[in-house]
């Protein structure tokens, strides 16, 4: 014990006594920090003041019920897909439902399409509850399945969903309710890790979509910025969509719908909430490569996305300043640029600092960042989640988890270069090659 | 043979029909079971013509050839009728020919009486024919079989079970399945009404209702008492029910019933007959199969080498069977006889066969006809021209024993029963041959007529 607190005040000596404090701090701090704060701020002040608003709100509507129809994704999940459209069946929602489930590749995933359509809606039961399977046998990727169920539809909205999530008995009706603002053309709904027991890479990742998904979302909700619709699990109006030509099919959906509605976004007043309460419970990568993998892809979209596609849609005069602005700190600085702030900090460092200053730096970073991360948990806990109860048992991964998102940037970093110099989209496994030589070239 | 047969032309008062020399016309049905034709040929409209061919089937015609003048259709004519008289009229000879030719060789030559004789003679005569059913719109079982019904003097034969008799036999070929019926156990009437009752207490007054079941407690109840503003929540643990599957579920169970409150998963379905309003269980409901049936190879062999020896029910016939009532008429004539000339002694005397079907099972059909066929003509043997027999039962044998005082009938029982020792069947089984009787007048008692005396008789056998 000694021997530590010798040591601690000897490297403390070191940094403080040559050249003194401020220089140091000056020199070796790690300035992201400081652009990062602000951000983690603007989220928890929008969480208190969303948790505010929550308070004082009115419970969804019985009188706002359009026709609701949703569309959901399946490939290879089997009899999995029961669950999702089991889960569909039991929404409280009062109006109607019209479920599509889209399966793609149907004459590989027999399976599949098999369990659907043996999947029968008892009309006593669910009275108001409609299924219409379409089987796309040739495989065409998500985004085709998406634009084959839109379709087919004929709801006033759109979900799009995916085979491999459930969701809450309440979810349509909490995610509706903000259509009946038609200043909304989308709202985002809220993803749980269904199978977090099945490993600690599971388990972290449940942490991640409450923490860095769930909890910025609705922080940064509040100020009207939402960066991202989650592909798996988005509402649309039916008339928006079908106007800008329904998802693109040249990549991942997600992200690519969000932009070309914001960038639809400044000429209109619109905006997209995110809905916490509408919770819908995926699988995610259970092992570490099938983790790194999905990441690769997402990421490497995100590039593509950016810098590729939207280049001439990302304007001020197109989006609006504030809009612009978000997009820019938390889309194109955040996830693009960021990465490589901190990858090549740790690199510099590396080289410039002796070994004890490096351990001094770490631990104030970590130091940093495990409270950031504690008080988003606690907010989280306290504040937002609706099952307190099993979010509490992800309280050991919190020490662990700021190491977690160091490495997902340094990945990042990895996905960022990988596709700038490989444009790996092109290989993405969500859609064969042959559909994305039917896209646009960029 | 040789004679030309008596056509009888049945049609109303005008006919644009060239009615051919030598045919006699009848305007009524009637006019026409007076007279004897050979051949009938009928001109009517097709209702006419259906009414018409009933009856005459039903009356001293039901054999003979009768054809339609008209073209006519509809499955009770061609079951009953023989198709559209041929364009030439001439050619109703050979086939009249042919149908005398043919029931001449049936059942060697034999008048047909009972409905087995006439039904096997029909399609005897008929080498195509077929026993073919036909729908009875609106009645309690929808299928009759109309030659059946024609042919059949008594009304209470019931001609499903005994063309499933004559199929048994080996005498009707079972042909194609037209229909499967289910019928009350009571009454056999199909209408039927299926409906769905509490498996606890049967009452009919049930309901749907979707329940939920909590995960967390246990508790079990209808879906509304779940709902609360748009959610789901237990109302015994108040636990907010969120998902499917995790939360909560739905159970099978989702009918009600209003009376005794029981939730289950499967009414129970009973079949209320209609007509008699007994309750079956739908698996002990009667099936009948609705077929067409026609001769087998062994029915045309019985129908040309004669009944009598091959039907099991006929193997008394040898003993020139009376039936029941003249034989009671005749022991009541000699009762009268004994009281007025005293010396004049009279025996009744009754067979028993006990154990008689067990034993033809045993031995096999073949086996126990010729046994019985063996005792039954020694039988005939040992008895004389004027003695009368009857049978009252399967089993039981009636020999009326004019001028045969107690010795007589004694020396014949003795005999039957040493006839009977003989016979190959004798040791198997339970069969046994019981013979006992009472000599008029002396063993009579006052005031006794033919059936006290009978019935006295059986008991005494254990009949
Ligand atoms: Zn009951
Ligand atoms: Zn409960
Ligand atoms: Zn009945």
């Amino acid at each position: 014990m000694e021997t530590i607190v010798q040591a601690a005040s000897q490297i403390a000596g070191e940094i403080f006594g040559n050249g003194g404090l401020s220089e140091w701090l000056l020199r070796l701090f790690p300035f992201f920090i400081l652009l990062e704060l602000p951000v983690y701020l603007l989220i928890f002040v929008g969480v208190l003041r969303w948790k505010l608003r929550e308070r004082h709100r009115i419970p969804p509507s019985r009188l706002y019920t359009p026709k609701v129809s949703c569309i959901v994704t399946c490939y290879s999940e089997g009899a999995e897909t029961v669950i999702t459209l089991k889960s569909l069946c039991e929404q409280l929602y009062p109006g109607v439902l019209e479920i599509i489930p889209v399966v793609d590749g149907a004459s590989i995933n027999r399976e599949t399409l098999a369990a659907i359509e043996g999947f029968r809606v008892d009309p006593h039961l669910h009275p108001r509850r409609t299924i219409r399977p379409l089987a796309k046998w040739q495989r065409g990727g998500r985004v085709s399945s998406l634009n084959a169920g839109l379709h087919h539809a004929t709801g006033d909205i759109v979900l799009a969903l995916d085979g491999d999530t459930s969701f809450d008995n309440d979810m349509v009706s909490q995610i509706v309710q903000h259509f009946a603002d038609p200043n909304v053309p989308a709202v985002s709904g809220n993803l749980r890790v269904r199978n977090r027991n099945d490993s600690l890479v599971a388990r972290i990742q449940a942490l991640e979509y409450l923490l860095s998904i769930q909890m910025s979302k609705i922080g940064l909700g509040e100020w009207n910025t939402i960066n991202n619709i989650s592909g798996a699990f988005g509402a649309f109006r039916r008339k928006l969509l079908t106007r800008i030509g329904g998802w693109d099919t040249h990549t991942a959906e997600d992200l690519d719908i969000t932009l070309r509605i914001k960038s639809y976004y400044g000429r209109h007043h619109f905006r997209i909430p995110f809905e916490p309460r509408a919770i819908g419970h995926t699988d995610v990568p259970t092992t570490f490569r099938q983790f790194l993998m999905q990441r690769l892809r997402w990421d490497g979209d995100l590039y593509f996305l950016f810098v590729r596609k939207h280049q001439r849609n990302l304007s001020p005069r197109l989006m609006g300043w504030p809009d612009f602005l978000m997009t820019l700190v938390t889309g194109l600085f955040f996830q693009l640029v960021m990465p490589f702030l901190i990858v090549s900090y740790l690199v510099v460092g590396f080289i410039l600092m002796p070994l004890s200053t490096i351990a001094f730096v770490a631990v104030l970073i970590y130091s940093v960042y495990f409270a950031i991360t504690l008080t988003l948990y606690l907010a989280c806990l306290l504040l937002v989640s609706e099952r307190p109860r099993e979010d509490l048992k992800l309280l050991p991964l919190v020490p662990l988890f700021p190491v977690f998102m160091l490495v997902i940037r340094c990945w990042g970093v990895v996905c960022t270069l990988n596709e700038a110099l490989r444009r790996g989209h092109e290989e993405s496994s969500m859609a064969p090659w042959w559909v994305i030589k039917r896209g646009k070239k960029f | 043979m040789t004679n030309s047969p008596n056509i009888a032309f049945l049609a109303p008062h005008t006919t644009d029909f060239q009615i051919p020399d030598g045919w006699q016309r009848y305007e009524t049905v009637a006019q026409l079971t007076q007279a004897n034709s050979d051949v009938i040929v009928i001109d009517l409209p097709q209702e006419g013509l259906e009414r018409a061919i009933i009856e005459l089937r039903k009356s001293i015609y039901p054999l003979n050839l009768i054809f339609s003048a008209r073209p006519a259709n509809g499955p009770l004519f061609e079951q009953l009728g023989d198709g559209m008289l041929p364009e030439a009229t001439d050619a109703v000879l050979p086939l009249y020919r042919l149908w005398q030719q043919r029931l001449h060789s049936f059942n060697r030559g034999q008048p047909s009486t009972t409905t087995e004789e006439r039904v096997l003679a029909w399609l005897w005569s008929r080498p195509r024919s077929a026993l073919v059913p036909v729908r009875a719109p609106r009645q309690a079982i929808p299928y009759y079989y109309p030659l059946v019904d024609v042919l059949t003097e008594d009304d209470t034969i019931n001609a499903f079970s005994w063309l499933q008799l004559m199929q048994q036999q080996g005498l009707f070929a079972e042909g194609e399945l037209l229909d499967r019926l289910r019928q009350c156990r009571e009454c056999s009437s199909t209408r039927l009404n299926y409906i769905d009752v509490c498996p606890d207490c049967q009452t009919i007054d049930i309901t749907r209702q979707p329940s939920l079941h909590c995960f967390t407690c246990g508790h079990v109840a209808p879906q509304e008492s779940f709902l609360k503003n748009g959610t789901l929540e237990c109302p015994n643990c108040l636990t907010r029910l969120r998902h499917i599957g995790s939360d909560y579920d739905r159970p099978l169970e989702n009918l009600r019933c209003r009376s005794c409150n029981a939730f289950f998963e499967e009414p129970l379905v009973e079949a209320h007959c209609l007509d008699c309003q007994h309750i079956n269980a739908p698996e002990d409901l009667k099936v009948r199969e609705i077929r067409r049936y026609s001769l087998t190879e062994l029915g045309r062999l019985k129908c040309r080498q004669g009944l009598t020896s091959s039907l099991r029910d006929d193997h008394f016939d040898q003993l020139n069977l009376i039936n029941n009532g003249a034989f009671r008429t005749l022991l009541n004539w000699q009762i009268q006889l004994t009281h007025r000339y005293k010396s004049h002694a009279t025996s009744l005397m009754a067979i028993k066969f006990e154990n008689l079907e067990a034993a033809m099972e045993q031995v096999g059909e073949a086996g126990g006809i010729a046994a019985i066929d063996t005792l039954v003509s020694r039988i005939r043997e040992a008895i004389r021209e004027t003695d009368r027999c009857t049978r009252s039962k399967e089993n039981l044998l009636w020999l009326l024993l004019p001028n045969t005082d107690i010795e007589g009938r004694e020396a014949l029982r003795n005999r039957i029963l040493e006839l009977a020792q003989l016979l190959p069947i004798a040791e198997h089984s339970g069969f046994r041959v019981v013979v006992d009787g009472y000599t008029l007048p002396m063993e009579m008692l006052p005031q006794e007529d033919a059936e006290l005396i009978m019935a006295r008789l059986s008991g005494k056998l254990g009949a």
